[in-house]
């Protein structure tokens, strides 16, 4: 500040209103202007604008990473602070190579991002590390970037990248970004955003997560997702991510099979029946099959089943690749899945139907067409909640309920149904079959059998690939459920000492205008004051 | 945020049980060598054993089986059946060293007779059963052909079976007379198993009596259930038809009153349909009784034609275990399972002990090996992973999966 006469000022005042009204150069006049009064001032303090990054950012994004998942920051603010946010947020590292591209027309763009992507591309043999690539564009070059004839360019190159970060940029541009990878590349995106100006990116994009508070409910409200905070995006993809896509395969994978199982049974029936289409079950039976008999087992799967919890799957942030690449659900496996069926179907039917043939009980009474048909569902039955037992990875209550219940309901149901439906006229065919199933020795025999017989292969070939084809979930399976500690502290804090060094090698060199967070440093100072609470008044 | 006027705002914060944060106590298994192996060893040392009890008990029931389809084609002399037309699995006895069956045919009385040599006692209970070959009783319309309600006793006119289960033999009309229903309509009940089996004749008894009849009852062959599902009908004898096949039997309808069906246990056991196109069902039994050795005949009344559907009709002689007849798949299924268990069991053991995995090793993890080969090129690396040789036995199948 500066106090100023009233004579000063009038002389000045004219000098300015003279300089205001003319025709050339008037921004430099008013330029020169300002300066002869802006001078001999008093500092009389400094304001600080401090826009903190929430708890567990770096680490988040850092662990994402690792999940093999690319990150681009797409962000309103200017160059300088875009790239120290991603210093600070650990999205890229001190030693990576940044491209940066501030172009202003539309051949200077194209020819910068072609120039860098054949000089890439050339020294691709001779030592690039594309895990240190950052390519950092202010929104006017993307605005040319995203044109119709750039945009394949910018693409490629930004998908070499590591990391990407946009600056500048407007609401419109975060869509047209995330529109452009959508159409052309088959990857799935997830946009987080927390304000207003990320509604249009959010809904863009595959998955939408919104991040609710400071900046009010817009995003949250537009969102697929919406969390409290970005650190809670690690637990939302790492944990329940993985289990929703495990589950989410096992579920179907497993309601394939146990129709397959059923209903080809009833075809291979066919073969004796001239195919007239009698059913070896009967109807009732059938339809209660999907309804009430092995309804329960694909739900319990799909709801409770963890293949690892979730401390196993915040540790080892690779298990998420697993999802990526599609291991649990693609056209193989449900192949797989849908050959067992047919396999398990041959068995029960036809080693059953040998089985049961010449029909004679211990009373040497003949069975007869229905206690034939109930012995092989029963073992269907029984077989394929075995293979549900298999393939559970967590035995809950619910669990217990849904597999072990569902068989002791059929056969609670069984003697029910066969005095009831006759009486109903529903149908005829149970009538005083119960008698004939429960003492017979027969289908006991049967129903031990045939689904043993038929889970040998199942849990010889899962043991097989657990022990001899090991995967990565295997181990970690391992890990968690036998508590061995984890060798990789020592990694870490390896990892820690190097993160350091080269951190102090970074503070040598020029920043910019503005500070960055990090471990340590200048925190302290910053967070002397709680600038939350209002100031006291007085002094 | 401020309370409204109602005081404390809800708490959105979701509740804290283990079930809502999916923290539910649980049981995880894993299959690991510790469990699977000795699962494999049990379940075989379980299965193969009572696989062997099965194949004996099945080995002990005596079965003798004669087909005289095309009995009624031959003469008054006897002929000796070839090997297609019998079949004998007596326990303890070789099959060739027994006489062959042989058969002849009264074309005037219509009975073939059957002679055949028993070579042991049989104990009771003893059965015989009419055994037939490609008769679909499991067809569709077949199986559902028949009418609850007209069995149970009511009297269903020709208009209420219409179009109903039992139709095409719902109804008939003689001579353009009314529509009368046939009782019991449909198609099952037509094609009724009608040849007559008599008591087996044992023609070289022991003693002074010239022949003996080894008496066999035709009751008791059915369900108890199947008998309470047929009642004496209300139907007088002129307000029905009995079905077409049923005419040689009735050639002026029925008797006054009808006869009841459901003392009729060959009916019974008729309309229990059978499951397969090959069946059995019992004729007569007898639970008293031991059929004593030697050379009997059996008299059956030929009414039954299948030779028009490409069938065949025999008649079986069977003791029964407590598995029921003769059936050695039974047993040689429970050793096969037990077999390949142990087999199974066998091999992982072996694979186990020469070349075992450890469980939760670490450096299986690939990211691990990559990690730790990075480093050593930086060469800043003190050794923190363990050695980047995987133990033998993933041979490299991770480290290609980062």
């Amino acid at each position: 500040m500066r106090d100023i006469s009233e004579d000063e000022y009038r002389k000045w005042s004219a000098m300015h209103a003279k300089a205001s009204t003319t025709l050339t150069n008037r921004q430099q006049e008013l330029d020169r202007v300002a300066e002869l009064i802006e001078r001999d001032m008093t500092l009389l303090g400094a304001t600080a604008i401090e826009d903190k990054l929430q708890d567990g950012v770096p680490q988040t994004i850092y662990t994402l990473a690792q999940a093999g998942i690319k990150i681009w920051v797409l962000t309103g603010d200017r160059q300088e602070t875009a790239i120290n946010i991603g210093y600070s947020c650990k999205l890229i590292q001190e030693d990576f190579s940044l491209i940066i591209c501030n172009e202003t027309t539309h051949w200077e763009t194209k020819e910068f991002l072609q120039k860098k992507l054949d000089a890439i591309r050339e020294g691709h043999g001779s030592n690039i590390d594309f895990d240190s690539l950052a390519l950092i564009i202010d929104g006017r070059s993307l605005d040319f970037a995203l044109e119709k004839d750039i945009e394949v360019l910018f693409l490629e190159l930004a998908t070499l990248c590591k990391a990407v970060i946009c600056c500048r940029v407007s609401p419109l541009q975060k869509a047209l970004v995330v529109k452009l990878v959508k159409r052309r590349r088959k990857a799935i995106l997830l946009a987080i955003g927390d304000g207003a100006n990320d509604v249009s990116m959010i809904q863009a994009a595959h998955v939408g997560v919104g991040i609710s508070g400071q900046e009010g409910l817009q995003a949250a409200r537009s969102a697929d997702f919406a969390i409290a905070q970005f650190r809670y995006l690690r637990k939302l993809l790492l944990v329940h991510g993985a289990w929703s896509y495990h589950r989410l395969s096992k579920m179907i994978l497993y309601s394939f099979y146990k129709n397959i199982t059923l209903y080809i049974t009833q075809f291979w029936y066919a073969l004796f029946n001239v195919f007239s289409g009698q059913t070896v079950y009967e109807s009732w039976s059938i339809t209660f099959y999907t309804v009430f008999f092995t309804a329960l087992p694909p739900f319990a799967i799909g709801v409770f089943d963890q293949f690892l919890n979730a401390r196993s799957l915040d540790r080892y942030p690779e298990m998420y690749k697993m999802g990526q690449r599609g291991v649990f659900f693609n056209v193989k496996a449900f192949w797989g899945w849908a050959i067992n069926a047919f396999y398990h179907s041959v068995i029960l039917f036809f080693l059953g139907t040998v089985m049961i043939f010449n029909d004679i009980e211990s009373d040497g009474l003949i069975g007869g067409h229905w206690v034939y048909g109930v012995t092989i569902y029963t073992a269907v039955l029984t077989t394929v909640l075995l293979k549900a037992a298999l393939i559970t990875n967590m035995w809950t209550k619910w669990t217990v309920v849904a597999i072990p219940g569902s068989l002791a309901l059929w056969f609670i149901f069984l003697p029910i149904y066969a005095l009831i439906a006759p009486k109903l006229r529903t149908s005829t065919e149970y009538d005083g079959i119960v008698s004939h199933i429960y003492p017979n020795v027969k289908f006991w025999l049967a129903i031990i059998m045939l689904p043993v017989l038929c889970m040998t292969r199942d849990y010889g070939y899962k043991f097989l690939k657990r022990m001899y084809f090991t995967q990565p979930y295997h181990i970690v399976q391992e890990i968690q459920k036998f508590n061995i500690p984890d060798y990789r502290p020592r990694m870490e804090r390896f990892k820690k000492a190097v993160h350091k060094v080269r951190l102090l090698q970074r503070l040598r060199r020029t920043r910019g205008y503005a500070f960055s967070q990090n471990e340590g440093g200048q925190e302290k100072i910053i967070r002397a004051y709680d600038t939350t609470v209002q100031k006291p008044s007085g002094y | 945020m401020a309370g409204t006027s109602a005081g404390e705002p809800k708490s959105k914060r979701p509740s804290n049980t283990a079930f809502k944060q999916q923290r539910l106590r649980a049981w995880q298994p894993l299959l690991t060598p510790k469990s699977v192996l000795p699962t494999f060893f049990i379940i075989g040392i379980i299965f193969a054993p009572i696989g062997g009890w099965l194949l004996w008990a099945s080995d002990r029931v005596n079965e003798l089986r004669i087909d005289y389809t095309n009995c009624d084609r031959l003469g008054t002399a006897f002929v000796t059946l070839d090997s297609n037309d019998y079949e004998y699995h007596l326990h303890g006895i070789n099959s060739n060293s027994i006489t062959k069956p042989k058969q002849r045919y009264d074309s005037e009385e219509r009975v073939c007779t059957i002679s055949f040599n028993l070579p042991k006692d049989l104990e009771p209970d003893v059965f015989l059963y009419y055994r037939l070959t490609n008769f679909y009783q499991n067809h569709r319309r077949y199986t559902k052909s028949f009418d609850v309600d007209q069995l149970k006793g009511k009297t269903r006119s020709a208009s209420d079976l219409n179009n109903g289960d039992c139709s095409p033999l719902d109804s008939h009309s003689e001579n353009g007379g009314p529509k009368k229903p046939y009782y019991p309509c449909g198609l099952i009940a037509n094609s009724i198993f009608n040849d007559t089996i008599r008591q087996p004749v044992l023609t070289n008894p022991s003693g002074n009596q010239n022949t003996v009849t080894y008496k066999m009852s035709e009751t008791g062959i059915a369900w108890t259930a199947d008998k309470k599902r047929v009642n004496p009908t209300g139907y007088k004898p002129s307000d029905v038809f009995p079905p077409p096949n049923w005419r040689e039997k009735y050639p002026n309808g029925y008797p006054d009153p009808i006869p009841d069906l459901g003392k009729d246990e060959h009916f019974l056991v008729w309309m229990r349909t059978a499951g397969l196109p090959t069946f059995r069902k019992l004729y007569m039994k007898n639970t008293q009784d031991t059929m004593a050795s030697g050379f009997y005949q059996i008299d059956i009344v030929m009414n039954y034609d299948t030779r028009s559907f490409g069938g065949t009709k025999s008649i079986v002689i069977s003791t029964t275990s407590f598995i029921g007849g003769r059936n050695p798949v039974l047993g040689i299924a429970f050793i096969v399972v037990g077999g390949l268990c142990v087999l199974l069991g066998c091999i992982f053991a072996i694979r186990h002990f020469y070349r075992p995995r450890r469980l939760g090793d670490h450096t299986y993890l690939s990211w691990n090996q990559q990690v730790a080969s990075g480093l050593a090129d930086n060469s800043a690396a003190s050794a923190t992973a363990r050695n980047a040789q995987p133990a033998s036995g993933t041979q490299g199948l991770l480290r290609q999966r980062p």
